[in-house]
């Protein structure tokens, strides 16, 4: 797939790219906040909950506030794959789904 | 009831919609071999447990959700018995669709 492919198919590879960001610094969060303190000053740990804590925020919303937080951390992984999920669903139903 | 307990049921209840669910489950499993086939290596077995894994955590997300806004509503600080029932049943009712397959089959 070429640049300009990408460029022009923005509206499938620009979200995609972001929740799977997401996604994956979440699992490091996750992985991360089991050898590491939650208030730790390790840059990387960090830099995880910054870019994390609004879909952490979101999700922890609609949690009941029973579940811990590696609980809530785990949940917004699952909301952010449905997410992609929902994404790939409308623009396959639209015929807007990037082909080749 | 103890507060474990209510863990325990919704555990129980996520896991038999996440192995029996089919319909739920063929879903997952294609768009987790779509959207996340770096995770698990290309392996099918592993994309199989995953999907089943994502089936019972959707299960008990959504089944919070009620429960979740219940608590908004009230200004609960921690969760209260009337807000694991909520929880509780929400789960039961989503693993209904499982439970035919669950009750032939077992574990």
């Amino acid at each position: 797939m070429t640049t300009g492919t990408i460029l022009s198919q923005w509206y499938f590879h620009l979200p995609n790219f972001i929740l799977a960001a997401l996604f994956y610094t979440l699992l490091g969060r996750v992985l991360l906040g089991m050898v590491i303190d939650a208030n730790s000053s390790n840059f990387i740990w960090r830099f995880f909950c910054r870019l994390t804590d609004p879909v952490v925020g979101l999700v922890a919303a609609v949690t009941p506030r029973a579940a811990a937080p590696v609980v809530v951390w785990l949940f917004a992984l699952v909301w952010l794959f449905a997410a992609r999920v929902a994404l790939y669903f409308a623009l396959a139903t639209s015929n807007l789904l990037p082909t080749g | 009831m103890p507060r474990n307990a209510y863990f325990v049921a919704i555990a129980f209840f996520a896991t038999v919609n996440g192995l029996f669910n089919s319909a739920v489950l063929s879903f997952v499993f294609f768009h987790v071999l779509l959207l996340a086939p770096a995770i698990l290596f290309g392996s099918a077995p592993l994309t199989f447990m995953f999907a089943s894994l994502i089936t019972a955590t959707v299960t008990i997300i959504v089944a919070g959700i009620p429960a979740a806004l219940y608590e908004r509503l009230r200004g609960l600080d921690q969760s209260d018995d009337v807000s694991l029932w909520i929880w509780l049943a929400g789960t039961a009712l989503l693993t209904l669709p499982a439970m035919g397959r669950f009750l032939t089959i077992g574990l």
